[in-house]
């Protein structure tokens, strides 16, 4: 998927369906999880996601401001 | 909420995704600066004051873990799933603190005891004054775009859409 696919101009409502339909068959729970890379908005810094779930258990919640 | 659990070792971040509603005030993403942007408005306006980690514009983690607009998980220090919600409820995601710290407790009592899976039909409260005040944030063409959705979710449009991916 290309940054222009991903960043879609309007809400991507077929996509949104699709995804809730998809969410069942991703990432289940007691499967390790994704290691990825995002960055901290504070520091610009790098933080690798598995890094940071050796330190606690940690709550990831994603969204945007709208 | 996690300062409840401080002493537990809780911590929460949040991930700054794409645009779910992008409009004339906040559109889509096109560079990682813009991104970032509009991360640090949302953390000014929301006044978050957790950890705000920022995805890619190619939106690897978010498409990782589902590409869902508001979705929770909740990992241990393996880094193994032990909750995920399509949607965030924070009364949810407490019950699976309180539900996965009184196992641990019962462990370190001397209960045995054995993993198992389990799933939840969960209820969200459903702010509207909030999701709209979102709306006008992003701009007229967001709300514009969302009554359009509703009005194809009022005729079941997205139905087939389900259908098609269920029998896929």
């Amino acid at each position: 998927m290309t940054e222009e696919d991903y960043n879609t101009p309007d809400f991507p409502v077929e996509s949104d369906v699709e995804d809730f339909a998809r969410f069942p068959d991703i990432v289940k729970i007691g499967t390790t999880a994704p290691e990825t890379v995002l960055t901290d908005l504070d520091t610009g810094e790098p933080v690798h996601l598995r890094d940071l779930t050796r330190q606690g258990i940690t709550i990831l919640e994603f969204g945007s401001l709208t | 909420m996690v300062e409840d659990y401080a002493d537990r070792g809780v911590q929460s971040v949040f991930i700054y995704t794409r645009e779910a509603h992008p409009g004339e005030h906040y559109p889509a993403h096109t560079s990682f600066e813009q991104k970032l942007q509009h991360a640090r408005d949302f953390q000014k306006i929301v006044g978050v004051s957790r950890k705000i980690l920022v995805d890619d514009l190619e939106g690897s983690t978010h498409r990782a873990f589902g590409t869902l607009p508001n979705m929770t998980y909740i990992l241990n220090t393996a880094h193994t799933v032990l909750f995920r919600a399509n949607w965030t409820d924070p009364p949810t995601i407490r019950f699976a603190l309180d539900y996965h710290f009184t196992a641990i407790d019962r462990r370190r009592s001397g209960l045995r005891q054995n993993p198992f899976y389990a799933e939840l039909y969960g209820f969200r409260w459903v702010d509207d004054d909030a999701f709209t005040a979102g709306l006008n944030l992003a701009g007229q063409k967001a709300i514009d775009d969302f009554q359009r959705a509703r009005e194809m979710w009022s005729r079941g449009e997205h139905l087939g859409t389900i259908r098609n991916k269920l029998l896929s």
